[in-house]
């Protein structure tokens, strides 16, 4: 019955999970062969290779979208910030390409593509020019950068939710019009501009942003279940060093819980996936495999919110497990990336070496949210002592289940009968004291 | 129990089963246990070891030490709850004698012992339920 009972807890509950270990070395190496997949496939005007199948050698025909345009463009900023060769280039030329699509209305500016005008573009546009404009200390880009706000704070409404698009036609927002992830994307906007002019106001929108995040998105929104959003992770990296929030607890009660809810929520993704790579995880967790882009959005959120750990101490519990769910999606992510010897043999090594495929397809965002959060691993890798302690359940709760499974009750009523109630208190204190114990003998009948 | 526990960290280590995984497998385990008490035939007291050695079997092992309670105290050992666990042990032992000392062994008296022993047995799968929840909300 015992062995019933382990098998089924640690063998399909609970089966082994295989996290490989990672360095420094090993996260860079990956982040710079991505960066070079974007560099090498990077067109004249500016796009990237969208997505591409590798088995048929060709693009799918999948529209170009520009908000994945403009995360492309914030990662290799990260990327450039990081010192990967070529990566700062690769950006700019991708910036020329969203200038050239840029529309200003009513003393805001977004990207304007294929008749559509997202919230999401303005966002990580935005995003990457700050980083850029932090890794360069160039100021050219300022204007811009306060239009594409300006435009965030345009669509973001008094609760705080932001609508995902602007029509130019109606020259209104879309009413009604919500993303899963503009919101977010808007709210580490507008938090990054915020630390970048902090006495210009930004910081209102975004506080608004984080606010309906941590409290009524998922209900308003009718998110079930709750969204895994790894940009309110950066968001909330971004909200603990706001310099009017306090150092030492700087976030206010619901972006903690929401902090804690998002931890849990990617936590629980590694814990599948790598138990999935575990060595009877694919008999126990199925076959579905997370594409480079899902390795990364993990990674990205682990990896601000164990930043959001570091800095509010009253998720000190967190930072150790959110750490090593962190190295943990990066090293499987790593061991995905197709590289060298895997990529000479296709069609097309160019289009291959340094991608993430599902199937055969790559699509450039794989590479994007893979570079970011390989890149943000770095520091975590490199922290020197992880404060912290697993965030265990309270000694009470496994007190009562302890107790109660226990059952002295149960076993008092299967307790062989003696004459004494001396005696049968005896045996009682003695089975119960000695359970560690297994022995044979005679049954008596 | 306690020995089992501190044995079973080790293994849970080698195994690469993280923590709140073990909690998840443990909880769920102890949980349809305990449900399957609540609406079981009460244990029998026979058949025994003989004499002191009754005291192994049945009131050690299965009485007592049941697989889930095994299991579970496995999964306390690695939350780091070996301390909690020598409580519920000494708790366990003293309600133990002093219940088999005064147990009715027939009539009304047997009925609602069972009937708190059932009691407990839920108490045991909500709180097994919550170690599950526990475990699938942490990192």
């Amino acid at each position: 019955m015992l062995l019933v009972a382990a098998v089924l807890a640690f063998g399909v509950l609970a089966p082994p999970e295989h996290c490989p270990d990672v360095t420094t070395a090993d996260l860079e190496a990956s982040a710079t062969a991505a960066v070079d997949w974007f560099t090498r496939n990077q067109n004249d005007d500016g796009t990237w290779l969208y997505e591409y199948d590798a088995v048929k050698d060709h693009e799918t025909g999948s529209p170009y979208n520009v908000v994945r345009h403009a995360g492309a463009v914030m990662g290799l900023y990260q990327a450039a910030t990081a010192g990967i060769p070529g990566a700062l280039e690769s950006a700019d030329r991708g910036v020329e390409w969203a200038r050239a699509h840029l529309v200003e209305r009513d003393g805001w500016v977004a990207v304007s593509f294929d008749d559509r005008t997202a919230v999401g573009t303005a966002a990580l546009l935005t995003a990457g020019l700050v980083e850029r404009r932090l890794l360069t200390g160039e100021t050219d880009s300022d204007d811009l950068i306060r239009g594409l706000a300006r435009f965030m704070v345009a669509q973001t409404e008094p609760s705080g939710a932001v609508l995902a698009e602007y029509d130019d036609a109606t020259g209104q927002p879309v009413a009604g019009n919500y993303s899963k992830y503009f919101t977010g994307e808007a709210y580490w906007a507008l938090g990054r501009v915020h630390r970048l002019f902090p006495d210009e106001g930004w910081g209102e929108a975004a506080d608004r942003i984080g606010d309906y995040l941590a409290t009524s998105r998922d209900e308003v929104e009718d998110h079930w279940p709750p969204v895994p959003d790894h940009w309110t992770a950066y968001g909330l990296a971004e909200t603990v060093a706001f310099p009017e929030r306090d150092p030492a607890r700087p976030l206010t009660e619901d972006e903690l819980g929401n902090a804690e809810r998002q931890a849990a929520l990617f936590g629980s993704q590694v814990r599948w996936v790598s138990q999935q790579a575990g060595p009877w995880g694919v008999a126990v967790r199925g076959t579905f495999s997370p594409r480079g882009g899902g390795y990364g959005v993990v990674g990205e959120a682990l990896t601000g919110l164990w930043l959001v750990a570091e800095a509010d101490g009253r998720l000190a519990g967190d930072r150790k497990p959110i750490a090593e769910r962190a190295r943990c999606i990066a090293a499987l992510a790593i061991d995905e990336q197709r590289v060298g010897s895997e990529a000479d043999a296709a069609l097309r090594p160019d289009r291959v070496d340094g991608a993430w495929f599902v199937g055969d397809v790559t699509r450039m965002d794989d590479q994007q949210h893979a570079i970011s959060a390989l890149l943000r691993t770095i520091a975590i890798v490199e922290a020197e002592s992880i404060i912290g302690e697993d965030d265990a359940p309270s000694g009470w709760l496994w007190l009562l289940a302890l107790v109660a499974t226990l059952n002295a009750l149960y076993a008092a009523v299967g307790t062989p009968r003696r004459e004494s109630g001396r005696e049968r208190a005896a045996l009682g204190a003695l089975g119960a004291g000695r359970v560690r114990h297994r022995a044979g003998g005679r049954v008596a009948r | 129990m306690l020995v089992v526990a501190l044995l079973g960290d080790p293994l849970l280590d080698l195994l690469d089963v993280s923590a709140p995984a073990a909690r998840i497998a443990v909880g769920a385990v102890a949980a349809v246990a305990a449900l399957f008490r609540m609406v079981a035939r009460p244990p029998s007291p026979e058949p025994a070891l003989t004499g002191w050695r009754a005291a192994i079997i049945p009131v050690g092992i299965p009485l007592v030490a049941s697989p889930a309670a095994v299991l579970l105290a496995i999964g306390a050992a690695a939350d780091g709850a070996l301390g909690v666990l020598a409580i519920a042990l000494l708790i366990t032992i003293g309600a133990l004698a002093g219940l088999v000392a005064v147990l009715p062994n027939e009539g009304a008296g047997r009925v609602a012992v069972m009937w708190a022993a059932r009691l407990v047995s839920a108490a045991a799968a909500v709180a097994c339920v919550l170690l599950v929840i526990d475990g699938v909300l942490d990192v």
